[in-house]
């Protein structure tokens, strides 16, 4: 086992996504994949540690309850650029490479036989096991704060439905979707979907970013968290602190959350009730 | 598709115009902006240590549309927009002249690693409705930061490589070219080791023309039955995959089911309803390498040689 | 009037002059006002050649003797216009028995009314007055009938010419038989048959006029007189004296009528100074045989058969359609039965849009100012029918016609231009070395370095005729205009501007020579620059070498200017496999084999509810298509949301069932509207858009 994590291109991934390691019946050819993965300079016991005190810390039963605890330290512990986030080399590497037995225990379907799906071994960004926690963290946190993170990873329709539309890389709109979340006007996950719908549809005409605008994220900031990771220790019992690159505007998620709680309301009757 | 829209928006163009591209404050040659293709591509990025691409941009509405329409406080919003790294920045415009837009949009280098789409959206109180957007970018731009990216067309990569001496195709080291494929990208990979193969390709003479075209369309067949079948492999439900696999997808299932709509020719692909399939993909792929011109010209070329060597 | 006035001394300069002209309208000699002054011939000469002033008791004789009112030699004014004085004065035929069958310059090159529009300008743009100011051209057509073109036949005593044209265009004789007998026919036929006639007017103001004298070298002569006389100097554009032919070209009959304001005074006058002038071949009438131009003006009693300018009143202008819009100089060409001679132009708005394509074309350079000047020319054309406006009266805009190279010569104008092209809307500015060999005349003279200014600049969105370059001289008319080729595979669309000869306010001697030397290069089309007869036979050996190295320099340095900054090697991809790995979306066909969607209507109704008409194109074919009109939301990404609908109503070529469509077979269109489930809407109605699919559906429905 490599002390760094690697980068696992998609091609070679595939190659070891066979029926029977996607059903745990065959173990994966872990020296195989270390050779073919290109090495980073990242080390890989920190991220390890993580994913082992998810599992301690959760039983099998609340598994979907280890995201909202594992996305943010997970996103504080490796400290990546987009740029860098982007390259499926690396999740490929955490969940083929690195820590299997995660994905397994977190995503086991209850099929027979129990599988798990490709995409969570290799997928897009809102499917593959830890992309999809670590865009989450990315995609939902107010600046530093990851408070709104937990949220969001505490609905598996958030995570399933919400995390996909493009609306919420606005950040006023993600955080106003997560205030309403919070302030329990919505709580089910048939309300989330509903909400998200009214609020994809009706942002077919209406211009979010023009009724809230955002400030610009700093960039320098975001680069200063990441060199800062090399001296500090991410608590496991408190949330960590997040890169300080500028909270959404207070007032522009102010205009939105009264703006979707509106059209969350005026959403005509009987579209909650299943057909 | 036809669009129901509750409220009056524009039909005029709105046209979105790349002026100048500065990286770091370092003006680059006009060079890295095709209008024609709508594309910017900054190409000395071999180097790794720029931030921000910063661009001028100029949007343009038809005035008098505008003048006459019932839209009040008229804002545009420019936005920069790459899926990869779920970046999305909009920045507001300052109006020049009335139906005029100019500014500066941002592309920095940590929030973005292929191809960006720069577009943007026009806006405006409608019937007491603010916020409606009323108008988007009629054709949106594309800045290419992929390394080594050159042309200004998006096209399938095409690469050589030595099959023998290559461990990625070691199993398929005696082909003469291979296709590989990712989300992002679909490359054609030539077997440089192949003997003649890069001499008949790249050879300059006019006489080799017609062999170079029919070898040409052969590779074509090769390559774009084997990303069809990749792509369907890949479509999920009824949703057009994103990337390459819906391009491929969109353009080769006219040729398969001339008679179906695009979505109903999905659906019907991945039902496999219909059979023989791979006989109509065949079909679609000879229509993509241009099959009947190509070999057909090859083959009177051999005629035409024919009597001379009698 | 005051008692002075009536026996105030005249001004000798001016009165001699007016006393030539009364004496000459009048058809009296010198001898004859002498004899009845009871003065010396030679006293009267001296009077008329402003020697001598006559004292003012024989000026009260003159004007006695001459039927004018008294003191108006003081005033100087003219006889009465009287109609008796001005008539059609036909050059009798050559004694030799020569006959000319056309007018050699007429036929110089084909002609159209762009070529008259470009020659026109020239013209007027040689004979710029004021360089301070722009010289104003404005081209009017007009087209009457009924009293107005009685009116004006009467001015131009039709009456009197109509014979002699349509003796020129008699079929039985050999004349009429010529291309341009044949052309005087239809002229006459179409003016008989339609009763209507094209007045083409052409004006500049802020030029010289037409000076000088009746028949002597000057620029009337030069104009009015003779054929092939340019009578240029320096920087003119037009060396062959054609674009006069062009004018009279442009008319059917070769029939043109002058009036001009002179810059310096003839006679003593400036203003009105009016003649006409017909180019008709050799033919014979009535017994008599004429050798085809006849002038239309005042008899000359000093010459047979010929006729001077008159003054003329501004009656006699407003019914000859010449009245000028201001006292400043220059001259109005009226061209009675204007025609395309390309016979491309037939409307009004064609040949509107001809001149405006003749003069944006060739003149958009001269139209740019910069640097707080005005620019060299400003330009209009108007079109009227029988006094109403049929296309009002254009500027013709050089940033419209040429954005591209407009920016060009601006940037230039205005010192703007960059070294290398980083903007959209950036000129580079280079310079092009062109050595100038001497004249066969100068013997042991050093050929001269001339630098000329190449403007390279990007291609503005949708240009036409991009990667060109163009070339002109100091006059900055377009002279070589070429598309620049082989380029690098991903080079900047642009257009070029060598601006060479008379560049800009910068006077350099080498300037001129270039100048020259380019002149000398240009065939009479003035559309190239090349080894000419003219170029061999002036400068020396070498001439043709020289020119072809400043166009490959300039054509290089264009292609390296637009060159992208690294080459564009594409990646190894053979250059066969390029197009066939081409990823781009193709347009889709505008017929297609399956039913869409051809027109899609509708709005959100107060109860929330959306109301939607369709409109179906249907491909023709023997079975009914049965389709499931699919109602979605439109959303800002991801999967679009199903609606219900609450209502389905055929209305044409197709039966509703459930939610299914049945289109009638061999139809080629079916129409249908909706009413959407309010309780399947994502979201209230009016924050909604709708899209409508038709989805292949199982016969029967479901």
């Amino acid at each position: 086992m490599n002390a760094t994590l690697g980068s696992l291109p998609d091609a070679a991934a595939a190659k070891f996504l066979t029926t029977g390691v996607l059903e745990n019946s065959e173990p994966l050819p872990r020296a195989a994949i270390d050779k073919i993965s290109e090495t980073t300079q990242r080390e890989a016991e920190p991220v390890r540690q993580l994913f082992d005190e998810a599992m301690k810390r959760h039983t099998p039963a609340e598994r979907t309850s280890a995201d909202a605890w594992l996305a943010p330290v997970l996103h504080a512990t490796l400290r990546l650029t987009r740029r860098e986030a982007s390259d499926p080399g690396l999740w490929n590497y955490l969940a083929i490479g690195l820590a299997p037995e995660y994905v397994y225990w977190r995503h086991m379907s209850r099929g027979n036989p129990p599988t798990v799906s490709r995409t969570r071994f290799s997928g897009p960004f809102y499917s593959q096991a830890f992309a999809r926690l670590w865009w989450a963290a990315e995609l939902f946190r107010d600046g530093p704060d990851y408070g709104p993170v937990a949220v969001a990873c505490a609905n598996q329709d958030v995570m399933n439905t919400v995390l996909r539309l493009e609306m919420i890389l606005h950040r006023p709109t993600a955080q106003a979707i997560i205030r309403l979340l919070a302030t329990n006007v919505i709580r089910t996950g048939r309300q989330v979907n509903a909400l998200a719908g009214a609020v994809n549809t009706a942002g077919g005409t209406l211009s979010y970013e023009a009724l809230a605008p955002d400030a610009a994220r700093d960039g320098d900031a975001y680069r200063d968290w990441i060199e800062e990771l090399a001296g500090e220790l991410v608590p496991y019992d408190t949330l960590p602190s997040g890169p300080a690159d500028g909270r959404a505007r207070p007032a522009s998620v102010d205009v939105l959350s009264t703006l979707f709680k509106q059209l969350y309301t005026e959403i005509p009757a009987g579209r909650e009730t299943p057909d | 598709m036809k669009r129901i829209m509750p409220y009056p928006v524009l039909t005029g163009e709105v046209t979105m115009t790349i002026r100048e591209a500065r990286l770091d404050d370092v003006q680059l040659p006009y060079s890295v902006i095709s209008e024609q293709d709508r594309t910017v591509v900054p190409r000395p990025l071999e180097r790794d240590d720029w931030e921000v691409i910063r661009l001028g941009v100029q949007v343009r509405a038809q005035r008098y549309e505008l003048d006459a329409g019932p839209w009040l406080s008229l804002s545009f919003l420019a936005t920069a927009s790459e899926r990869r790294t779920n970046a999305h920045s909009a920045v507001k415009l300052m109006m020049g002249q009335p139906g005029e837009w100019t500014g500066e949009v941002e592309i920095h280098r940590d929030d973005h690693v292929g191809r960006v789409q720069v577009s943007g959206q026009l806006v405006a109180t409608v019937d007491g409705v603010p916020g409606r957007v009323i108008a988007t970018v009629n054709r949106p731009w594309t800045v290419d930061l992929r390394p080594g990216t050159t042309a200004h067309r998006e096209s399938i990569d095409t690469q050589w490589a030595n099959f023998a001496e290559d461990s990625r195709f070691s199993w398929c080291k005696t082909d003469p070219w291979t296709v590989t494929t990712t989300d992002e990208t679909a490359t054609l990979v030539l077997n440089s080791g192949f003997d003649g193969l890069r001499a008949v390709l790249e050879s300059p003479t006019a006489a080799d023309r017609a062999t170079r075209e029919a070898l040409a369309a052969q590779i074509a067949v090769d390559l774009w039955s084997t990303l069809f079948n990749e792509a369907v492999y890949h479509v999920e439900g009824h949703d057009w995959p994103e990337g390459w696999r819906g391009q491929v997808l969109r353009r080769m299932l006219p040729d398969i089911f001339p008679d179906y709509s695009p979505d109903d020719a999905l659906h019907e692909i991945v039902n496999g309803g219909t059979g023989a399939i791979q006989a109509r993909v065949l079909h679609a792929a000879a229509k993509q390498a241009r099959m009947p011109r190509s070999l057909g010209g090859f083959i009177r070329s051999l005629r035409k040689v024919g009597p001379e060597d009698e | 009037m005051t008692l002075d006035g009536d026996h105030l001394p005249p001004d000798p300069e001016a009165f001699g002059p007016w006393l030539g002209r009364q004496l000459r309208r009048k058809g009296v000699s010198q001898s004859e006002l002498a004899a009845a002054l009871d003065v010396t011939r030679a006293a009267v000469s001296a009077w008329i050649t402003g020697r001598a002033t006559p004292r003012v008791d024989k000026i009260q004789a003159i004007e006695e003797f001459l039927n004018l009112a008294a003191g108006a030699s003081a005033t100087r004014d003219e006889t009465p216009e009287s109609s008796g004085y001005i008539a059609w004065h036909h050059r009798e035929a050559h004694r030799d028995g020569g006959r000319e069958l056309g007018n050699a310059a007429a036929f110089a090159f084909d002609s159209s009314l762009e070529i008259t529009a470009r020659e026109a300008t020239q013209n007027s743009l040689d004979e710029c007055h004021d360089p301070t100011r722009p010289v104003r051209v404005r081209f009017i057509l007009h087209e009457i009938s009924g009293e107005r073109l009685r009116r004006l036949q009467e001015a131009i005593r039709w009456d009197e010419l109509a014979p002699h044209i349509e003796a020129a265009s008699d079929p039985n004789e050999k004349v009429g038989k010529q291309k341009v007998g044949r052309k005087l026919a239809e002229g006459l036929r179409e003016l008989q048959e339609t009763g209507k006639l094209l007045l083409l007017r052409i004006d500049d103001y802020n030029a010289n006029g037409l000076t000088g004298d009746d028949y002597d070298d000057g620029r009337f002569a030069a104009v009015v007189r003779r054929q092939l006389d340019s009578h240029k100097l320096g920087t003119a554009g037009g060396s062959f004296g054609l674009g006069k032919a062009t004018i009279w070209g442009a008319s059917r009959f070769g029939l043109v009528i002058v009036n001009s304001t002179l810059s310096e005074p003839h006679e003593g006058l400036r203003e009105r100074r009016v003649i006409g002038r017909i180019d008709l071949p050799w033919h014979q009438l009535n017994g008599a045989q004429y050798a085809g131009p006849a002038w239309l003006g005042n008899r000359d009693p000093s010459r047979e058969t010929a006729a001077r300018s008159w003054w003329a009143g501004e009656r006699a202008l407003d019914e000859l359609y010449l009245r000028r819009a201001s006292g400043d100089p220059g001259t109005s060409f009226l061209i009675v039965g204007a025609h395309d001679p390309s016979g491309e132009a037939n409307s009004l708005e064609e040949m509107h849009g001809a001149l405006v394509r003749g003069l944006a074309t060739n003149f958009w350079a001269s139209m740019v100012a910069g640097d707080g000047k005005p620019p060299m020319l400003e330009a209009s054309v108007e079109a009227l029918c029988d006094g109403q406006v049929v296309v009002a009266e254009e500027r013709v805009d050089p940033y419209r016609y040429e954005p591209g190279r407009a920016r060009a010569i601006r940037a230039f104008l205005d010192g703007t231009t960059v070294s290398r092209l980083t903007k959209s809307d950036d000129v580079v500015e280079l310079a092009v070395p062109l050595t100038v060999p001497p004249r066969k005349s100068e013997k042991g003279q050093a050929p001269v370095e001339h630098t000329a200014v190449l403007l390279v600049t990007p291609a503005v969105e949708g240009d036409p005729k991009p990667n060109r370059l163009v070339g002109m001289r100091g006059t900055r008319m377009t002279v070589v205009n070429r598309p620049v080729t082989a380029l690098s595979l991903g080079s900047t669309p642009f257009q070029a501007v060598l601006l060479a000869g008379i560049v800009g306010d910068r006077k350099l001697p080498a300037d001129t020579s270039a100048e020259a030397f380019l002149r000398a290069a240009e065939p009479p089309e003035h559309n190239d620059w090349k080894a000419t007869e003219d170029l061999v036979a002036t400068y020396a050996r070498g001439a043709a070498t020289r020119l072809r190295e400043f166009r490959q320099t300039a054509f290089a340095l264009v292609r390296a200017t637009v060159k992208p900054a690294e080459s564009v090697e594409s990646g190894g991809t053979p250059t066969i496999l390029r197009d066939i790995v081409d990823l781009e979306p193709t347009p889709p066909a505008r017929t297609r084999g399956y039913p869409t969607v051809k027109s899609a209507t509708g709005d959100v109704d107060e109860t929330g509810a959306w109301r939607i008409r369709v409109e179906i194109k249907l491909p023709e074919r023997d079975d009914p298509w049965v389709l499931r009109p699919v109602l979605r939301f439109a959303t800002r990404s991801g999967p679009k949301p199903e609606g219900r609908w609450a209502e389905l109503v055929a209305e044409s070529n197709c039966d509703v069932n459930g939610d299914i469509l049945s289109c009638a077979p061999r139809e080629r269109s079916a129409v249908f509207t909706g009413v959407s489930d309010v309780a399947s809407h994502p979201v209230a109605g009016r924050m909604t858009i709708v899209e409508v699919d038709l989805i292949r559906a199982k016969e029967g429905g479901r």
